[in-house]
């Protein structure tokens, strides 16, 4: 009885960490290019459950089966699923159509987003919001004001018809290997070698956050009520131990 | 629970998405006026089991939320409006008339001018007073009458009596730098660099609309309503939570 303490504990731990990936995803409904995240769970390794003292029974007769202790959190699942393009007419504004990530430039080492919503920077360069330098093929990009053209392939052509530089789009082989950082960055962790992506480049166009409402609404109302069924059988068990506490000693 | 913070970080940023949506509403006969888009990115990300343990390969990182990351303005033109007014100015192209209030040199697209006189002398002002300013910088006098006045597409206006005086017309490399300095004026900032001369054509008599999209404005304004509710939802649902916890003593 004391272990469904500890089964049913779990339970409701595992339910708040759900809760806080699912609010996560439900106040980035209306984040650029943002990927919606699915917490795992897994249960605990069952153990076999055994009478310790019952005299003249064999090894096998003494075994009473196998008993879960409840279940811990597994791994977050990113769902990569293309968001749909929303068209803004800004010339500084690129979505991706297909698998594939801009590369950035940032204090910290190269990062890839999907968000591609930059600016220009006081000299030229292309960057995003937050200053970082947006990578081309041959590094960082200078555009020089906002009148220039992007092809699908990336290719950007300055209001007189040069070349400036093309757009590096990469993916991986592994793309759970991607790690979130905030501000729409992932950096590579254990997602392999970065390589050539085929996805096109659309510019005056955002894309959109993946996160599905109404399976997430659903999501929370579940997380809501299995979290409130786990807390009853948690004071049920409370109520029970009470009993043997206070009442059976009595008679 | 990170939930309630996040709930909140929702929440804020909706409200902050739905000043900008209210700010473009209101400003939809504004000449001049420049619509702005809030654009949202994802919160911090902490890992949820051993926060210091970051080389364990397994993906746990869970979101925050969502902040507002900057705001855009849509510096695109606005449809010309014919006023027939001799000093209204319309800029076709890329750029920004240059005035100054007496201390600070400003930059707007807005051109709907007027004559100011101080000490006997005409000056060219805006609307709200500002002087416009010449090529050289200076402010730019005006005769008593100002009938004759007619401007060329490079922005040379020939006052009527035998002088003439050049608007100034600049662009910047960075006009999402630009800090807004309210009727519709804008200042030079570290980021957006300095004014170089812009390519647009002045056109007299005419005045820039509002470049806010009023249907696209009432679809922002129900999505942001929809996803501040979402926000207050989950907020309502940490609470029903939290209850339940307390209940347990």
């Amino acid at each position: 009885m004391i272990r469904s303490f500890y089964t049913a504990g779990t339970g409701m731990l595992v339910q708040r960490d759900r809760m806080d990936v699912v609010s996560s995803n439900l106040t980035n409904v209306e984040t650029t290019a943002y990927k919606a995240d699915t917490l795992v769970h897994g249960r605990f390794r069952d153990m076999l459950i055994q009478r310790t003292n019952d005299p003249g029974s064999t090894r096998e007769e003494r075994r009473v089966g196998p008993l879960n202790t409840g279940v811990h959190i597994d791994r977050v699942y990113t769902s990569f699923a293309q968001g749909s393009l929303e068209q803004t007419g800004r010339s500084l504004d690129f979505a991706l159509d297909g698998e594939g990530f801009f590369v950035v430039n940032t204090p910290d080492g190269v990062r890839y987003t999907r968000d591609g919503s930059f600016s220009v920077s006081a000299n030229g360069y292309l960057v995003t919001a937050e200053g970082h330098f947006v990578q081309g093929e041959n590094g960082n990009l200078r555009v020089n004001g906002d009148g220039f053209t992007v092809d699908e392939a990336g290719t950007i052509t300055d209001a007189e018809g040069r070349t400036v530089g093309t757009l590096r789009i990469v993916t991986f082989d592994d793309l759970n290997g991607l790690r979130k950082e905030g501000n729409g960055l992932f950096a590579n962790a254990a997602a392999g070698q970065a390589r050539q992506s085929q996805a096109k480049v659309v510019q005056g166009a955002l894309e959109g956050s993946n996160v599905d409402v109404a399976s997430e609404i659903t999501r929370l109302l579940t997380v809501a009520r299995a979290y409130q069924t786990n807390q009853r059988v948690l004071t049920m068990v409370d109520s029970s131990l009470q009993k043997t506490v206070n009442e059976v000693g009595r008679v | 629970m990170q939930s309630v913070y996040t709930a909140r970080h929702g929440l804020i940023a909706q409200q902050r998405r739905m000043d900008a949506v209210a700010s473009n509403i209101a400003n939809v006969n504004t000449a001049g006026y420049k619509s702005q888009r809030a654009g949202f990115k994802d919160a911090l990300y902490t890992r949820m089991i051993d926060p210091s343990n970051v080389a364990s390969d397994a993906n746990l990182m869970q979101g925050s939320g969502a902040v507002l990351a900057s705001t855009y303005r849509d510096f695109s033109a606005g449809a010309p409006i014919l006023t027939s007014q001799k000093l209204d100015f319309y800029l076709e192209g890329d750029g920004f008339f240059a005035v100054s209030d007496g201390e600070r040199t400003m930059y707007t697209r807005s051109g709907a001018f007027a004559v100011s006189v101080q000490n006997n002398q005409n000056y060219l002002v805006t609307a709200d007073g500002y002087y416009v300013l010449d090529e050289r910088g200076q402010r730019i006098a005006l005769p008593q009458d100002v009938s004759g006045l007619t401007v060329a597409e490079d922005g040379t206006i020939d006052l009527g009596n035998g002088s003439s005086a050049k608007l100034r017309v600049v662009t910047f490399v960075n006009k999402d730098g630009l800090l807004h300095a309210g009727n519709s004026c804008y200042l030079a900032t570290e980021a957006s660099g300095e004014p170089a001369a812009g390519a647009a054509k002045v056109r007299q008599g005419q005045l820039e609309s509002s470049n806010v999209d009023i249907s696209l404005e009432m679809t922002r304004l129900i999505r942001t309503q929809r996803a501040y509710s979402i926000a207050a939802r989950v907020l309502s649902t940490w609470n029903e939570m939290e209850s339940e916890t307390n209940s347990m003593l």
